[in-house]
């Protein structure tokens, strides 16, 4: 697969054809409340900006309704989610990057992004679950397995970088 | 055999990328060349008097011209060479330009392929038989479809100039959608002063045949010699006794419970009507749809209408009526369809009651309009109002990528109407990018803005209702700031869409649509109201969104290409055609299954099919398929097309 | 009718209640689940965002177990969905991210596919309607505020559905009679995607704060959703904010409700906020429909 650059993003995401209507913005639940203008955030990126070095960048909720209304067929949430992988590739992390560490953390130790505590635990129990669910993290080998894929793929590296 | 052959530069266009001396000196010398030369511009004078000139010194037989795409430039060197006396059939051409000069980046590899592409073309040439068209009478009459602004235009130019013309509305009353409008930008004035006494000239005029109510139901023949079935539809009231004093309208049982269609669904009207009162031609018509009689078979104890007629107009066995026409030439100016919203769902058109069209609102300023020209919105004057622009173009999501070119200046009006019937509304546009290119349309512009009305950069993302209130949700985009706004008229600023009417005519017709489905010309910029189809026209928005001016301009435009065709007493046709030979063919009708154009008819005595010369096209589909070999196409045969493949692989 | 479970992280170790909701409904409903080892789905917001690749391989390690059974796979989250129905989308169109998921699914003697299909336990039901009728004991008749979850709608070129005005929440509440109540602003994001309810909280609170503002305009017995996610974020800002007091219940509960379950078997009693008036009313209607 060929390496990712903020112009390919803007390719196949179509960000060239954007005519900065603004429909996205206005569309947007997170914009309302915060610095995010999705609209910017396209034409910054076709300007070959870096767009990736904003922290508005990981105001998204990757809610959609932008690339679902755009008329030009920008595929904008699609767009911001590249985005953000080149920030990581690159290391700008935002600020908020230290949550999603705790979750690739307890991914690699559970399988899971939100691991069982033993009060759900014991929820399960009462409600007639078994304590424990079956999952990747039931069986030893399984984990092993599990980790050992991890292991080999690009987010444990990013993980590590920093 | 003498072959000419010309290396055109095309200015740098070839001569960039194709080494020409080297062209030169390749062909020279070939089998059949008698002269191969090269010039800047073949297709400029000198560049065609060489031409001419060597035809006539060296006594050549078959020309070749190695230049651009033969789509431009093929008429014009047939005519030089018959100039000079040589059969036109006798020239061909090689494309080094389209598909050789422009394409490539290696000027080695592009030469060496302009060069093959000579020799194919002179192989082919050597093979070239000459060719004698056929002369066919012209029918000294035209039919018009679609009895809009253009169609009108259309129709009273060419029936100025004397010639007997068809005009075919399918509605009840000529006029399209300018009818529907109150006052047009940028000047203002009022449509129905412009228009009405257009329409009344149609009604009037000697030589126009008008057919409203009408349907063009089949269409064949060609350039010249068209055969038209037209079918009118019963109105069910004797136009010669109907003198439009709408007594009936008033007593229909139905008055006013119907939704009317000229109003756009907001006013009503009764079975029997007037689309609107200056109609023309102002005849009473019953809607079958609804009428009690028509569609349950009784009304009351008596039929309303027929009782108060005093001329007794009204016929409840009128049939509907099948006319066969004859005509030289075709104009289709069936106009538009407003775009419909619905499917916009984050606009809520349909859902909220205060949101509607632009079309809708053109009906709410027109005096005789469902509310006399007050801007009353359902029961209410409005007092925020916003306009939202490009609803239905420049959509890529929706397929219509396309700008609508009316709506940018449509919204500037009817925002200015509304100022000055409201003087304190709060009206705000949101618009995408301003586009007025038109004469006197950015100056209307600036006057709209002077008028108070708030144009704010960035388009509607959706709109909400609360409280029994919309509210429109946009970004400044110059401000960069979501904002809302709270409006009591929300008016969508849809787009243009081709007459849903497109698809039969352009069948009947075998015209092409281009990729935004209107209909297309001929060439883009050197015959916009010419189709592919010879003698068949283009006016107004059938051809593509366009505001009343350009209409009429279109529409004038291609009356005159009417005219032309229509003084002449014979035309020639087209030669190249498919040729059958009768003796072998075996009957299967593959080709009449095959023909777009209805060319091969079956001889059901001789068992054979026969191939009617003047609708063939040359199009080639038949000649391609016939299993027993029998049919021959002229100008494309079998040892031309080889010889020519032969030089390239 | 056999299915794949996917129950995902937050059904099984945050509100388990969603989790045992299902399986009770879905033995009424006759849908048989069987359980695989699933990691987590992994979550669009983070991991998609962190690296994609990565995501697109977890996601297909997780298809590929009921691949060789041949049972499709059930999803009851919006997110979950998201992910899974994204990844098989994705791979199904993309060769050169089949080949490289398969390359890193080999290192674990795993090969993904593509031959089974991932769908939300909604659209079952929607093609369960008799059977949702037949099972229903009692007629719940309340109002309710419906939240899709984004990632079941859109992006729509990939869900097939119609993003802006969906239907089947809307319809399937109704037939346990319920009310769906219009909202202002009904179909906008929760505000727990994207990373960004852990990652910046204050601002998740601010969009689903708007949202809960007009969700209690419309004086609803509760919340209904089909995304754990979601249904999480519902139920914990209440409390993050202190403020509303709105009852939140996973379609499932409402569900199980419907056909008779104790709320303590559905885990309603879990919740953060309260749901002893919707309990209450439960069994005011119970007491109705044995008269
Ligand atoms: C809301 C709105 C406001 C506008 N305001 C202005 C303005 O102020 N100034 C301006 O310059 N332009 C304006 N325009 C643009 C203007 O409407 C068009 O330029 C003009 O109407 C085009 O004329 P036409 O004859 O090509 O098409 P139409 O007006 O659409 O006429 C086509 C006619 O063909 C008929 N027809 C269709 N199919 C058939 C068939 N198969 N057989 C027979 N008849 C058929 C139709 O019934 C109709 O009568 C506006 C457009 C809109 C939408
Ligand atoms: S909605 Fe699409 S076209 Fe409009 S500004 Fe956003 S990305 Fe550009
Ligand atoms: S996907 Fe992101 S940018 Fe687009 S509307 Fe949703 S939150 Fe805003
Ligand atoms: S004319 Fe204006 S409103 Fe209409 S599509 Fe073009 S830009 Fe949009
Ligand atoms: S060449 Fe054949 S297929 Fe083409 S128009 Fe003529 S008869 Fe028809």
């Amino acid at each position: 697969m060929e390496e990712k650059t903020v112009e390919s993003i803007v390719n196949e995401g179509r960000a060239y054809a954007c005519i900065q209507c603004g429909k996205c913005t206005g569309s947007c639940p997170s914009g309302r409340e915060c610095g995010l203008r999705t609209r910017k955030v396209i034409h910054m990126a076709r300007l070959g900006m870096d767009i990736y070095k904003t922290e508005e960048l990981w105001d998204c909720t990757t809610c959609y309704t932008c690339q679902e209304r755009c008329p030009k067929d920008v595929k904008i949430t699609d767009i911001i989610i590249e985005l953000r992988n080149m920030a990581v590739k690159n290391s700008f992390y935002p600020t908020m990057a230290e949550v999603p560490k705790i979750i690739i953390q307890n991914l690699y130790s559970t399988g899971n992004g939100q691991p069982l505590s033993p009060e759900v635990s014991k929820i399960r129990s009462i409600i007639g679950l078994n304590k424990e669910p079956l999952d990747a993290s039931t069986n030893k080998d399984t984990l092993k397995k599990f980790q050992k894929l991890l292991d080999g793929l690009p987010l444990m590296q990013w993980g590590e970088t920093q | 055999m003498k072959v000419g052959v010309y290396i055109c530069h095309c200015g740098v266009n070839i001569a960039n990328m194709v080494d020409i001396p080297k062209v030169v000196e390749a062909i020279s010398g070939q089998t059949n060349v008698a002269v191969c030369k090269e010039y800047q511009y073949m297709c400029s004078d000198p560049g065609q008097n060489m031409i001419r000139k060597d035809i006539e010194d060296m006594g050549l037989d078959r020309v070749v011209v190695a230049a651009c795409s033969p789509r431009m430039h093929e008429p014009t060197f047939r005519a030089t060479v018959a100039d000079a006396g040589m059969n036109p059939y006798c020239f061909e051409m090689a494309n080094i330009r389209e598909q050789c000069s422009w394409v490539h980046e290696d000027k080695e590899e592009a030469t060496q392929k302009a060069i093959d592409l000579v020799k194919s073309s002179v192989a082919r040439a050597s093979l070239l038989e000459p060719l004698q068209s056929t002369e066919i009478p012209v029918t000294h009459s035209a039919l018009v479809i679609g009895g809009g602004i253009a169609g009108i235009q259309a129709a009273l130019d060419i029936a100025n100039s004397g010639f007997k013309t068809y005009l075919v509305e399918k509605e009840p009353s000529i006029g399209g959608r300018m009818a529907q409008f109150d006052k047009t930008f940028p000047t203002l004035d009022c449509a129905a002063c412009i228009l009405t006494p257009k329409m009344v000239d149609v009604a009037r005029h000697p030589n126009i045949d008008l057919l409203t109510y009408s349907e063009v139901e089949h269409i064949d023949g060609s350039i010249g010699n068209f055969h038209v079935q037209i079918k009118k539809k019963p109105r069910y009231v004797d136009p010669d006794l109907c003198t439009g004093c709408g007594l009936c309208a008033e007593a229909c049982r139905l008055k006013g419970r119907i939704s009317s269609e000229f109003d756009m669904g907001i006013g009503k009207r009764g079975a029997i009507y007037v689309p609107f009162p200056q109609a023309v031609p102002l005849l009473y018509t019953i809607d079958p749809e609804n009428c009690l009689l028509l569609k349950h078979g009784k009304c009351g104890k008596s039929p309303k209408c027929e009782d108060i007629c005093d001329p007794g107009a009204i016929r409840f066995d009128q049939e509907e009526e099948h006319i066969d026409i004859d005509v030289g030439a075709i104009v289709v100016a069936t106009g538009y369809n407003e775009f419909s919203p619905v499917v916009k769902e984050e606009y809520g058109y349909g859902k909220f009651k205060n949101v509607m069209t632009g079309l809708e609102l053109e009906r709410i300023f027109s005096p005789s309009g469902p509310t006399g020209g007050n801007p009353i919105i359902n029961g209410t004057e409005p007092k925020n109002i916003v306009f939202i622009s490009c609803v239905g173009s420049r959509d890529k999501r929706i397929g219509n990528p396309y700008c609508s070119r009316v709506c940018c200046m449509y919204i500037a009006k009817q925002a200015h109407l509304l100022k000055e019937k409201i003087p304190d509304a709060n009206i705000t546009v949101m618009y995408t990018d301003m586009r007025a290119f038109g004469k006197g349309y950015e100056e209307f512009y600036e006057r709209v803005q002077k008028e108070g009305i708030r144009y704010r950069r960035g388009n509607a993302a959706e709109v909400y209702e609360e409280d029994d209130l919309l509210f429109v949700r946009a970004e400044d985009t110059l401000l960069g700031e979501p904002y809302e706004l709270p409006a009591d008229l929300v008016v969508l600023g849809t787009g243009l869409v081709p007459s849903p009417d497109a698809d039969s005519i352009g069948q009947m017709l075998h015209l092409s649509r281009s990729a935004d489905k209107f209909f297309l010309e001929a060439h883009p910029k050197l015959r916009p109201v010419d189709t592919v189809i010879d003698g068949v026209f283009l006016a107004g928005a059938a051809q593509g969104p366009k505001d009343i001016p350009d209409s009429v301009a279109q529409a004038s435009g291609a009356a005159s290409h009417v005219v032309n065709l229509l003084v002449k007493e014979k035309i020639h046709a087209e030669p190249i055609i498919a040729e059958i030979n009768e003796d072998a063919c075996v009957g299967c009708k593959t080709c009449i299954v095959l023909c777009p154009y209805e060319a091969p008819l079956y001889d059901d005595e001789k068992k054979v099919v026969t191939i009617n010369r003047a609708v063939c096209k040359g199009c080639g589909s038949c000649a391609a398929a016939c299993p027993s070999g029998s049919i021959k196409m002229n100008h494309f045969k079998n040892e031309q097309i080889v010889a020519q493949i032969l030089e390239v692989i | 009718m056999k299915y794949a479970f996917f129950p995902g992280c937050i059904a099984k170790n945050v509100y388990p209640g969603i989790e045992k909701a299902t399986r009770l409904v879905s033995a009424k409903l006759g849908i048989d689940l069987v359980d695989y080892e699933y990691s987590c789905c992994p979550p669009p917001g983070v991991i998609a965002c962190y690296d994609k690749d990565s995501w697109l391989t977890l996601g297909a390690r997780n298809l590929s177990l009921s691949e060789k059974d041949n049972h499709d796979i059930m999803t009851i989250c919006a997110g979950c969905y998201g992910t899974l129905h994204n990844v098989w989308h994705t791979l199904k169109q993309d060769q050169d991210k089949m080949e490289f998921v398969n390359e890193h699914l080999s290192r674990i003697d795993t090969e993904y596919k593509g031959n089974i299909r991932p769908v939300h336990f909604v659209d079952l039901l929607s093609k369960m309607r008799d059977e949702i009728k037949q099972n229903k004991e009692i007629d719940l008749d309340f109002r309710v505020a419906v939240h899709y979850g984004c990632h079941y709608l859109k992006p729509s070129d990939v869900t097939g559905e119609n993003s802006e005005a969906p239907k089947i929440l809307d319809e399937i509440v109704s037939l346990l009679g319920c009310e769906s109540v219009p909202f202002k602003d009904r179909l906008t994001c929760c505000g727990a995607g994207g990373g960004v309810m852990s990652g910046e909280p204050d601002l998740s609170l601010k969009i689903i704060d708007r949202k809960l503002k007009n969700i209690e305009k419309a004086d609803v017995d509760c919340i209904i959703n089909i995304c754990s996610f979601c249904h999480m974020n519902f139920d914990q800002s209440q409390k993050k904010l202190h403020a509303y007091d709105i009852p939140v219940l996973h379609l499932n509960q409402l569900l199980g409700l419907a056909f008779g379950f104790k709320h303590k078997h559905l885990g309603l009693h879990t919740n953060l906020v309260s749901t002893r008036d919707i309990v209450k009313k439960v069994k005011g209607a119970k007491r109705e429909s044995m008269k």
